[in-house]
């Protein structure tokens, strides 16, 4: 009966402290946030956690919901805004000293990263300097804006430019690395 | 065709399998146990609440008066003796001294003497005409018995001026409280009082009531003293309230040093006052990151004397010292929950007349201090 229920309903019923309402969002949502709290922070035990925290202050705050675009878009941004509050806490934001964003690596064809696994994808995405991570991950893959990104970090939207300019980069030496060496 | 970092945004989003099953177990529990988001900011704010009271209960304690008669220094009012008139002063007694004060300790270690001038000698020549008065004769009418060849420590003990302490304490710690949360813009504002040397004749004189060599108010080139800054060392912990807001409170330990020098001694006589504060303290942290905190706030802190020393000397234990107090600081962080920190902080002592020996605090009451030591963090 609950996997039926559209987004609208399964909150009211959430909001009533209803058992299995609160069940049927984990199922329908843990898995997701989980993925987007494990590319931002970049380790399963940190997403572990920030993910329960994401989804219990979700259901503590379900009131505030109105309704307006997707449950799972406004729980996204409950997670997104408490990882950056951990990264911003747990971290130092030094990265290694890469003065020079601007490169001549050719962009990678579709055949090219296609041909990279997966989990070799996911890999190097975690293993990026905190703020590069951070960047492309708000950048390239949920969508916010340089401006929106400079507001969120603290940092300036020159800077957010350049770092997702290094970000890029590195990722593209990664792809261009793994070609390489299929190839022979 | 499709760009590279489209296909790398496809390949983020796909749920990961990897999901351990016992998190939805986990899950339930802390749904279950009320463990949530909510709880966790509200508990450490019921060890805050149970902190401050516990801290107000000690205070409340450390500030009854004491039962027995024997504890702590105490100023008592004497009036001049007659041995005083027999002697021509008149280019030296206040016409206005009615009353004289005497600091004096109740125990035996630090009861005061006079100063310089055998008692025998006033005593047993008063009917000299001619007798000269010096500056080191003093008009101290402390009993007979007690008269010593030697001046006392306790003569040139720093205790403050009576007008200081006269002054009525209408400030308790309620009002403390309230001034402490919204007081820190005007702590910031606060001009700091400059620590200077000053002469006895700047400091204290009888015209003040002062008990600076009891008995004359011509100190002339007798000596001066100083106060220095306080050290100030102590054990923090920062509960976490909110994401920024804290409440800091824990153990500092405060030494306050004065240097008295005096014609009348060779060499220089050195008071030292311990005290063991318990700060409470609301702290905003606006920079925090892995290594680093940085943090203002607002609160009081209460001092209380562990005891005093003025060379070798006991001078037993003063009264507690409340301030108002604003810090500003820094704080390295070893591990998500210790820290060292560095913090200077502006104070302003609230006056009370249980106090009695002059410290850097008394000189100055708006003080200007550094603060080092260790900080637990809770809730972090």
């Amino acid at each position: 009966m609950y996997k039926n229920l559209d987004e609208q309903e399964l909150a009211g019923r959430c909001s009533q402290r209803d058992e299995m309402a609160e069940n049927e969002l984990y199922r329908r949502y843990a898995a997701r946030v989980y993925t987007l709290c494990k590319r931002y922070l970049g380790n399963e035990d940190d997403a572990k956690d920030l993910m329960l925290e994401t989804l219990l202050q979700a259901l503590d705050k379900i009131d505030q919901y109105t309704g307006e675009g997707s449950l799972y878009g406004w729980i996204r941004r409950i997670a997104i805004n408490k990882a950056i509050n951990h990264i911003k806490r747990h971290r130092w934001r030094m990265v290694p000293l890469d003065l020079w964003a601007h490169d001549s690596i050719p962009e990678p064809t579709e055949e090219e990263t296609v041909a990279v696994p997966k989990e070799k994808m996911r890999e190097w995405i975690y293993e990026l300097p905190d703020l590069r991570r951070t960047v492309f991950n708000l950048y390239c893959i949920d969508g916010y804006s340089h401006k929106e990104i400079a507001l969120m970090l603290g940092i300036s939207e020159t800077g957010s430019t350049s770092i997702l300019a290094k970000a890029r980069k590195q990722l593209k030496e990664k792809i261009q690395q793994y070609i390489n060496e299929q190839d022979r | 065709m499709k760009k590279w970092e489209d296909i790398v945004k496809d390949i983020m989003e796909e749920p990961d399998s990897a999901l351990p099953e016992c998190v939805f177990a986990e899950f339930r529990a802390r749904r279950a146990a009320g463990r949530d988001v909510t709880r966790k900011t509200t508990r450490p704010l019921i060890w805050a609440l149970a902190t401050a009271v516990a801290a107000g209960l000690a205070a409340l304690l450390l500030l009854r008066k004491p039962n027995a008669p024997e504890e702590g220094l105490q100023l008592i009012q004497q009036h001049p003796m007659l041995e005083v008139q027999v002697m021509d002063t008149s280019d030296v007694v206040p016409p206005d001294m009615s009353t004289l004060l005497i600091a004096q300790a109740t125990t035996p270690r630090t009861v005061r003497q006079p100063a310089t001038v055998k008692q025998e000698e006033i005593v047993n020549e008063p009917e000299q005409p001619d007798l000269q008065v010096t500056e080191d004769v003093v008009t101290d009418n402390a009993p007979s018995e007690s008269a010593d060849d030697e001046p006392s420590i306790a003569d040139y003990s720093p205790f403050i001026p009576q007008s200081a302490r006269d002054k009525n304490v209408k400030v308790n710690l309620g009002t403390g409280a309230v001034i402490a949360g919204g007081g820190l813009a005007a702590i910031l504002a606060t001009q700091l009082v400059k620590s200077n040397a000053r002469t006895p004749n700047q400091a204290l004189s009888l015209a003040d009531g002062g008990a600076f060599f009891p008995g004359t108010n011509n100190l002339g080139d007798l000596g001066s003293y100083s106060h220095r800054m306080p050290v100030i060392v102590g054990i923090s912990t920062r509960i976490r309230v909110t994401e920024k807001l804290g409440i800091t409170t824990g153990l500092e330990y405060s030494l306050y040093t004065s240097l008295y020098t005096n014609s009348l001694f060779s060499g220089n006589r050195t008071q030292h006052v311990h005290y063991l504060g318990v700060p409470v303290r609301l702290d905003w942290v606006f920079v925090s990151n892995k290594w680093l905190d940085i943090y203002a706030g607002a609160g009081m802190k209460g001092d209380f004397c562990l005891g005093a020393n003025i060379t070798e000397t006991e001078l037993g234990r003063d009264g507690p010292a409340f301030r108002l107090l604003g810090a500003s600081g820094i704080q390295f962080n070893a591990t998500s929950y210790l820290g060292i920190y560095v913090e200077p902080v502006i104070s302003w002592t609230l006056p009370s007349k249980r106090r009695v020996l002059s410290t850097y605090s008394n000189e100055h009451p708006w003080m200007f201090s550094v603060a080092a030591g260790v900080r637990f963090n809770l809730g972090y």
